[in-house]
């Protein structure tokens, strides 16, 4: 016993010899047997702006409370997407991987959500996530005029979180349309008192930060949105169109999907949307609604609008197919006159919906009175 | 070597092991207190949220680097320089080095920890240090070794204790580990490789500095406080040897399901329960050494924080092997669970060893008695009501509830909803935690300026054991 007992052997044996035999057994070797792997084709390598926006990941200690890697088990590749592979990370030094997770992984975070989604979430996160228990991060913005604009920081954290996943990121957008493709709607569950409460609650926790508590469009997020979140309480819509929207979010827009809830939560989510409608008069000296003045606007739409919108309305025109956010049918999703009138003024920045300034003022009317006039309801 | 015989000389610098306990519980009491401000973020997300040094990640790190190094190490270092001399019988090798470790160690953890704070650090876990901090801090590491190591090697004793094993393993092992870590996954090693060997560092990290240093702590206090020696010799000399060459190898359980290679993943299963059997020969050589002694315990605050650090040392113990099981590591990895699994070992196990081993010195090294009993009771009460009904209990059901949920088609939202009133939990027991430490870093404050004189008993052995007050 006693030679074990000496200063030597604990130290050379115990102290070097088993580090070295770990580290070059469970450390070396399987960086050894990795030495093959090539990064997939479809994965570039970081540019200057990622990189830094990789230090800022690093700094502010994001990695702490997200993971960067998809595990094959507990439901992950539903949740997020395909299991990751080695030769993704061929390019993190040091990795990422991490081993907490507060927030949801963002290993498949490439095209996931808009830059202006990231934008106004990094700001702060209940912008866009009223339940979230991130952090906010306002030095990453500053003050440009009365407009608050990410630094060259922001900007590089956003083009960071952009490129996580882009190995996969068509093999995950093919995915998607093709589940777009064979959405079907379904017929929408009977709305109960329970449904009902449902859907209050959910909009409250997923949907507020952007489209307002009361669905008015000026939730906290807005400033940063580009096309902003739709103004809910002024557009009149079908319970499934509400439930298509919800379901497949409107690419080219921040609005995401949210298939991460299952069909009843959607449906109470949509029967919400829809009752956050309002009614609301028109402005004063606007003119009332005539046959006259339809007429007028039905002639303009066929020639101003029909080529995006269609010829009905109902968002088929020849140019429409190639247009994120897609254009709405307004025999299902039709905004107050006001509304319709608002939008021909301004536009809507971000989407192919220009302000129409060279349209005379009762012209618009016309107009607008017109496309709020197409609601069906089927 | 010896010291000159019939002119005792001290062994033990009261002032060396003061300073040293001085920062270390400033080592608790600032980390602490931002983790009291993490777990208030976890309610309130906005709290303070427009300071950048004062943003969750960053003190979140802070508050793991600066309990780790901070506390744990520097308290080490303190208790170290009690005991070593003690074990060696005869003085540090170098009272100077000693010093001028002191300052280079100080130095390395205000700039390691001001650089995270400050948004400079290394993406590592545990090694979050920058390479300036780093390369002072393994300096002032190196220089403790050498001096610490240095005392053990001149020792005039022909054979070392256990607990002497355990410190040599401990300083080696995590000199080599540290440099490694900070050079080899921070700068080297991509993706799975780097994952694989930032596993071995995080889990050397802690399994070996902080378990054995902490495990020789309590091979040294346990005979001291019961006055009874070890039960088994030889069953500690199958704990160390078992230990030091298993538990090294399984560190790629931190990376389960991850890219890492697949065959490191089920290699790493059975290194890491075999650890249980281990674990087993230590806790089985102290319960037989205080087997008959339980009734001393409630009455001797040091070796009631002994006894209930043993027994969160058996049960963070347990859970580690049970934890690499495939099945159970899907459901609570990621999850508060592994939280609250960390704050076992190192509050519920190492912080106690460190309580006891401080209650046990400090009349020793200031020649005082304690300032207030009532203090010191309550502090024992906090730590250990705080911790285990507020903290650890709670967040090991959220873990569970966490896992479950990542594991059902619900929408990720509901894992942090449904968490905040365990969170909210989590934050009343820091609430005593950290009010329970800070009684006990401010008793042994005013016992230093203020106590009574030590019984003469307590003086009288201090001086015969060679330590200058």
């Amino acid at each position: 016993m006693n030679k074990f007992e000496r200063f030597t052997p604990v130290l050379l044996v115990a102290g070097v010899g088993f580090f070295v035999l770990s580290l070059g057994a469970m450390g070396f070797l399987p960086w050894i047997t990795m030495r093959g792997l090539k990064p997939p084709e479809t994965l570039p390598a970081y540019t200057s702006e990622e990189l830094r926006g990789r230090q800022v990941y690093i700094a502010e200690a994001c990695w702490h409370c997200h993971t960067l890697f998809v595990r094959p088990v507990a439901r992950e590749p539903e949740r997020y997407g395909p299991p990751s592979r080695p030769e993704e990370s061929l390019y993190d030094i040091p990795q990422l991987y991490g081993t907490r997770r507060v927030g949801p992984d963002l290993a498949r975070e490439a095209g996931r959500r808009s830059d202006d989604w990231q934008l106004a979430h990094l700001a702060n996160p209940r912008n866009t996530t009223p339940w979230s228990v991130m952090p906010p991060f306002p030095w990453l913005f500053k003050k440009e005029g009365n407009k608050i604009v990410p630094t060259e920081d922001g900007k590089a954290l956003v083009a960071f979180l952009q490129s996580q996943g882009r190995a996969v990121k068509e093999e995950m957008a093919k995915a998607d349309a093709s589940w777009a493709a064979s959405f079907r709607g379904g017929p929408p569950p009977l709305e109960t008192e329970a449904l009902k409460g449902r859907g209050a609650a959910l909009f409250r926790r997923e949907c507020a930060g952007c489209h307002g508590p009361n669905g008015d469009g000026n939730g906290s997020a807005r400033p940063f949105l580009g096309p902003p979140p739709e103004r809910l309480s002024r557009v009149k819509m079908t319970a499934a169109e509400a439930f298509r929207n919800i379901s497949l979010g409107a690419p080219g827009s921040s609005m995401p999907h949210w298939r991460e809830y299952g069909d009843e939560d959607r449906w109470a989510l949509a029967f919400h949307v829809v009752r956050l409608h309002r009614e609301e008069p028109l402005p004063a000296g606007a003119p009332q609604r005539s046959e006259a003045l339809l007429a007028r606007g039905r002639t303009l739409f066929q020639i101003q609008c029909a080529a995006c919108h269609g010829n009905e309305g109902r968002g088929d025109g020849p140019a429409a197919a190639a247009l994120k956010p897609s254009v709405p049918d307004f025999t299902v999703y039709s905004p107050n006159t006001a509304y319709a009138y608002e939008v021909m003024v301004e536009g809507i920045p971000g989407s192919a919906m220009v302000a129409f300034a060279g349209v005379s003022e009762q012209d618009r009317w016309a107009l607008a009175h017109y496309v709020s006039s197409l609601y069906t309801g089927r | 070597m010896n010291p000159p015989a019939g002119e005792p000389r001290p062994v033990v610098s009261g002032a060396l092991v003061r300073a040293h306990a001085y920062v270390a519980f400033l080592g608790f009491v600032i980390p602490l207190g931002f983790a009291l401000i993490l777990a208030a973020k976890f309610v309130w997300p906005d709290f303070l949220g427009s300071v950048p040094w004062l943003q969750f990640g960053r003190i979140r790190v802070f508050h793991t680097n600066g309990v780790i190094y901070g506390w744990l190490s520097t308290a080490f270092l303190s208790i170290l320089y009690y005991v070593i001399p003690k074990l060696a019988g005869r003085p540090l090798l170098s009272e100077r080095l000693a010093w001028w470790t002191f300052w280079v160690w100080n130095l390395g953890l205000v700039l390691g920890l001001g650089a995270i704070l400050a948004g400079q650090m290394q993406g590592i876990e545990y090694a979050e240090f920058p390479p300036l901090a780093d390369v002072v801090f393994a300096a002032g590491f190196v220089m403790a070794l050498v001096n610490l190591l240095g005392t053990i090697f001149a020792s005039p004793e022909k054979q070392l204790y256990v607990s002497s094993w355990y410190f040599i393993l401990g300083f080696a092992f995590t000199a080599l580990n540290y440099v490694m870590a900070n050079i080899v996954p921070t700068f080297l090693a991509p993706g799975a490789a780097g994952a694989a060997i930032t596993g071995l560092w995080i889990h050397n990290a802690v399994g070996l500095w902080i378990t054995p240093i902490g495990v020789g702590l309590v091979y040294f206090f346990l005979p001291v406080l019961l006055k009874r020696p070890i039960y088994s010799h030889a069953l500690s000399l199958v704990g160390f040897w078992t230990l030091s060459f298993f538990y090294p190898l399984g560190g790629a359980h931190h990376f389960f399901f991850s890219p890492i290679p697949w065959w490191l993943q089920v290699l790493a299963v059975p290194l890491t329960v075999v650890l249980f059997a281990v674990v087993a020969t230590v806790i089985y050589n102290w319960l037989a050494t205080l087997k008959g002694e339980w009734k001393q315990v409630p009455g001797n605050m040091a070796l009631r924080y002994l006894a209930t650090g043993i027994i969160a040392y058996f049960a963070t113990c347990t859970q580690g092997p049970f934890h690499t099981f495939f099945s159970v590591q899907k459901v609570i990895h990621f999850t508060d669970w592994v939280v609250a699994h960390a704050h076992l070992a190192l509050l519920g196990a190492f912080t106690y060893f460190n309580l006891a081993a401080f209650t046990y010195i400090w009349p020793r090294v200031t020649g005082k008695e304690f300032y207030s009993k009532k203090l010191a009771e309550s502090a024992y009460w906090m730590v250990t009501i705080g911790f285990y009904v507020f903290y650890f209990l709670p967040l090991t059901a959220l873990g569970l509830v966490e896992g479950y949920l990542w594991m059902s088609p619900a929408p990720f939202a509901e894992s942090v909803i449904q968490a905040i009133p365990f969170w909210f939990s989590r934050l009343i027991g820091g609430v005593l935690i950290y009010g329970g430490l800070c009684a006990f870093a401010y008793n042994c404050w005013m016992t230093h300026r203020a106590g009574a004189r030590a019984p003469a008993a307590v003086l009288e052995e201090a001086e015969a054991a060679g330590v200058a007050i």
